[in-house]
């Protein structure tokens, strides 16, 4: 049996706050295979950003501590890892993509500069040569006038355009796994629209595997492999894409679907989940979504559901499971 | 606060809103937390009682003339020792440290006043006149403070009201800028525009409404603005040009100490004084940076 | 670039013209005006000097009059002279100036020296020993007066372990020649330049500790740390490289005070500097002197605005100039 190319298990991060220990995430687990695309969705505060940063061991400690589990690049334990064997991951292995364009980019250097000093650290290319692998990234990603624009700085770009000089960033030296976090967020709908398609085509060329992060779900299909609903710092269901949609075994991931709006088919409601996420110390004794759950019976307030296996490769965290998946649901499978 | 009731001249003619008020009671909950803060303040607290009842508590005139104890380090009997004429270093450290703090506080005082008037005016009247006011507290800026300070001392003769009214020239643009800043964002706000519509009259708008809120970040001001003064005060006496013997503070300690512990090596002469100056500061600046935190919860820890 | 730098000089001008009618105004205070206490008082000036000084100075024009006679003077090249020695102003002056810049030099350099390394060594190493010491440390230094710190500093090294001087710049009582001399040269100016740099070198520590804080924290630090860069890269190229630009801002500023706060220094170690010479000229009511001391440090503080915005402005890419 091959060793999975990133396999994280029961990874747990809290943080020190004034107002005590905040548990972001909360035993998470889940495997990457090469080329395989993940999406990891879940509101703001479900923890998702944390794991990612985790991953590459980017979370500041204090106020940040790792509080348990194992993430493994290639069978390579890289929670505790040293630093110096995580910089020579970080970057060239795996490479992630930041939420926030317009604050991710270093407004002094010239984005000539900032790409150059990856390559050149990762690859120790001449500088002839890391300057034509830094046209070439850039024009891979869609930024006319590559070779006259290197000696531009950041402001000089628009959202959507810093966006992609931040994937260039990451593609730079051929990481085999690319985590964007959140990468349209901040953007508008059209730009969202193109980045997406952006990196559906490199992933085509270039093969390597992603964990998407975001908090729409509508994104997600037609984009990656598996999906994994993140609640409260807890994985609440884990599915192949088209079953997510097809069989949601979870109310939370019922909800989410039922707030996205569908072309076609019926009119209906948009619903939203009412409620917000929890903070702070899980409750063990207790479904952290009971109070915002259309499901929820008595013994949800009394009992921690795990994490268990709802269909083939699909796993719930819900008392109900087979109630939920077996219901029948308002969204067809996407497509 | 209700705005639809026929009792809204009542309400608009509060002084604080109640926001404001409880968030004084939030921000010395926040200072209390704040250890070196109130470590400061108890050290301030304990220095100014020692100041004020020491030198009736200890019983010992910081005139008298014993040349049988003169020069003497520090002992049992003159815990900061003795000077030239005998005359114990204590007591004569105490009462300096009135005067010392006299000065500072009425400067401070001084400084506030003014630097208020012209920031209330400048930030409520705009145009013109804000315009003007502010040139000018650049102009002030520009002045070489010390200099100026010595200028005026040494011209005008050195008398309480001068050295006070000298260091009040030149620190009152901070709290200028400060109250000015104020007063241009709350004259926006909509408690401003509610009373005006009642017609209440521009000045008790000024004074009664807005007033009280823009002073909030000029207690900090005021707070550092204690250490800045101590240290002017005491760096002009030491340069001989602040309040002539027998008034001594510090700052004037110093100064005469100068010789003795130069050349003769009577090191307690500029030690303790010089001491009492540095823990001065320090505490005031503990509690500014304490209120500092207290007042304004969204600064990041650091 | 160049047409801002133009613009911002000429509007430092009126600024100049303003802090010159104050610091004017500001000596005719003198209770009975310049030159009254002279007469038997501080200066060596007779009744009939005091004439010959007024009718010469023309002291007896209205004050507009003299302001204009005054600013023109300065503008032209002509400071006067002095009423104590007769020299001219500007002679005088020269005669102190190098001094003075000598130690506000020396401790300008001084406390970049010691204040970036430890300062951007404890943001990196925040919430260590080293962090709480160094914070700690600054915090201290900020608070102690300067001429308490010189006066424990003589006792210590003059007085008790005799290692260094006590005052001037070189040794009177006889002349050193080469690493002798070298070495006099520098023990005189070991304890002035400490006491000088004191404040601000602790000023600046928790400056810079400040800024590069607050550029570590940043998003693009982040980045530049996820992209696998070494750490001394992701601090020097990424982190300190924008965080000096407030830096710079802030020790450019520096140096006004600097020259201020010479005055004492060159107070307690006899240094003859023009701080010292602005004191003897103000016991001696040397007008002329004293006013064309407060025009050079107003210049300087104007100049050194003017540099550090010209020098914010070059260093971050995000401002243009039209």
């Amino acid at each position: 049996m091959s060793v999975p190319l990133l396999e994280v298990s029961g990874l747990a991060v809290g943080f020190d706050s004034d107002d005590g220990p905040v548990h972001a995430v909360n035993d998470i687990s889940f495997t990457l295979e090469e080329g395989e695309a993940l999406a990891i969705v879940g509101e703001s505060g479900s923890g998702k950003s944390v794991t990612a940063l985790s991953i590459m061991g980017l979370v500041p400690r204090p106020p940040g501590r790792i509080d348990g589990g194992s993430v493994r690049f290639r069978g390579r334990e890289l929670l505790g890892a040293p630093e110096r064997e995580l910089r020579r991951v970080r970057g060239r292995e795996i490479a992630m993509v930041y939420q926030d364009p317009m604050s991710s980019l270093n407004p002094g250097l010239t984005i000539g500069r900032q790409l150059g000093d990856v390559i050149s650290h990762h690859l120790g290319l001449e500088r002839r040569e890391v300057a034509e692998r830094a046209i070439e990234l850039l024009t891979l990603v869609g930024i006319p006038n590559a070779a006259g624009r290197l000696g531009d700085h950041a402001h000089q770009f628009s959202g959507g355009q810093r966006q992609r000089i931040l994937i260039a960033l990451a593609l730079s030296c051929d990481p085999a796994v690319l985590i964007a976090d959140e990468p349209t967020t901040a953007l508008d709908v059209t730009v969202q629209a193109q980045i997406i398609e952006l990196v559906k085509g490199l992933r085509e060329r270039l093969g390597m595997a992603i964990i998407w992060i975001t908090h729409d779900l509508g994104v997600v299909a037609g984009l990656v492999d598996k999906v994994a609903v993140m609640y409260g710092g807890y994985a609440v269901e884990q599915a192949p894409v088209r079953e997510l949609f097809a069989r949601p075994s979870h109310p939370y991931t019922v909800g989410l679907l039922r707030s996205l709006p569908t072309l076609g088919g019926e009119r209906r409601r948009l619903t939203p989940i009412p409620g917000s996420p929890p903070h702070g110390a899980p409750r063990i004794d207790a479904c952290p979504f009971a109070p915002r759950c259309d499901w929820v019976i008595e013994r949800c307030r009394q009992e921690f559901p795990q994490l268990a296996a709802v269909g083939c490769e699909h796993g719930a965290a819900c008392h109900r499971r087979d109630e939920v998946r077996d219901a029948p649901t308002i969204v067809d499978a996407a497509s | 606060m209700s705005s639809h009731t026929l009792g809204a001249e009542p309400a608009a003619e509060q002084a604080l809103p109640r926001a404001a008020r409880s968030l004084r009671h939030d921000a010395w909950r926040r200072f209390r937390r704040h250890r070196l803060a109130l470590g400061g303040l108890g050290v301030l607290v304990v220095l100014t009682l020692a100041v004020l009842l020491g030198p009736v508590v200890l019983g010992i005139d910081p005139q008298a003339i014993d040349f049988g104890a003169k020069d003497e380090g520090p002992s049992l009997a003159h815990p900061m020792g003795t000077d030239e004429l005998g005359r114990d270093q204590l007591v004569r450290v105490l009462v300096g440290g009135r005067l010392t703090l006299a000065v500072a506080g009425a400067a401070v005082l001084a400084s506030i006043v003014v630097g208020v008037l012209v920031g209330a005016l400048a930030g409520y009247a705009g145009g013109v006149l804000d315009n003007a006011l502010m040139r000018l507290v650049d102009v002030f800026y520009s002045l070489p403070g010390l200099f100026v300070v010595i200028l005026l001392v040494t011209l005008l003769g050195a008398g309480f009201v001068t050295i006070v009214a000298a260091i009040a020239f030149f620190t009152w643009m901070n709290t200028a800028r400060l109250v000015r800043a104020s007063y241009l964002s709350l004259k926006e706000m909509e408690y401003v525009e509610a009373a005006r519509t009642i017609g209440v009259g521009d000045v008790k708008i000024a004074i009664r409404h807005i007033l009280p809120n823009a002073l909030t970040p000029v207690i900090v001001s005021a707070t550092l603005g204690i250490a800045t003064a101590i240290l002017i005060e005491s760096a002009l006496s030491f340069l001989g040009l602040g309040f002539q013997p027998p008034r001594a503070t510090w700052g004037g300690m110093l100064n005469e100490s100068q010789n003795a512990v130069i050349n003769q090596g009577h090191w307690w002469r500029g030690f303790f004084p010089g001491m009492m100056i540095f823990v001065t500061v320090l505490a005031v600046n503990y509690v500014g940076d304490g209120l500092r935190d207290a007042l304004d919860p969204r600064r990041a820890e650091r | 670039m160049g047409t801002y730098v133009i613009r911002r000089s000429l509007q430092a001008i009126p600024l100049l013209i303003g802090i010159s009618i104050v610091i004017f105004l500001l000596l005719q205070m003198t209770p009975g005006g310049p030159l009254a206490s002279s007469e038997g008082g501080g200066g060596r000036a007779t009744a009939e000097r005091t004439e010959r000084l007024r009718a010469q100075y023309g002291l007896d024009d209205p004050l507009p009059v003299q302001y204009l006679n005054w600013a023109g003077g300065i503008v032209t090249g002509d400071w006067g002279t002095s009423f104590n020695t007769g020299r001219p102003v500007l002679e005088a002056i020269a005669d102190r100036l190098p001094t003075t810049l000598l130690l506000t030099g020396l401790a300008f350099g001084v406390s970049l020296l010691i204040a970036l390394p430890i300062g951007i060594l404890a943001a990196t190493r925040q919430y260590s020993v080293f962090d709480y010491v160094s914070s700690g440390l600054s915090f201290v230094g900020v608070a102690t007066p300067s001429f308490w710190f010189g006066l424990m500093l003589l006792f210590l090294f003059s007085f008790e372990l005799g290692w260094l001087p006590s005052s001037g710049l070189e040794d009177l009582r006889e002349q050193h020649v080469g690493l002798a001399a070298v070495w006099d040269r520098m023990s005189h100016l070991i304890m002035p330049v400490a006491v000088l740099a004191l404040i601000s070198t602790a000023q600046l520590t928790r400056y810079v500790r400040g800024a590069m804080l607050d550029v570590l924290h940043q998003d693009y630090v982040r980045t530049a740390r996820g992209s696998g860069l070494s750490e001394r890269t992701v601090v020097v190229r990424h982190a300190f490289r924008n965080a000096a630009i407030p830096v710079v801002t802030v020790a450019v500023l520096m140096i006004p005070e600097l020259f201020l706060g010479a005055v004492i220094t060159e107070s307690i170690f006899a240094i003859p500097g023009m701080g010292r010479l602005f004191i003897e000229s103000a016991d001696l009511r040397d007008y002329p002197v004293l006013l064309g001391i407060l025009i050079i440090a107003a210049l300087l503080v104007v100049m050194a605005n003017l540099l550090a915005d010209v020098l914010y402005g070059l260093l971050d890419p995000r401002i243009t100039y039209e």
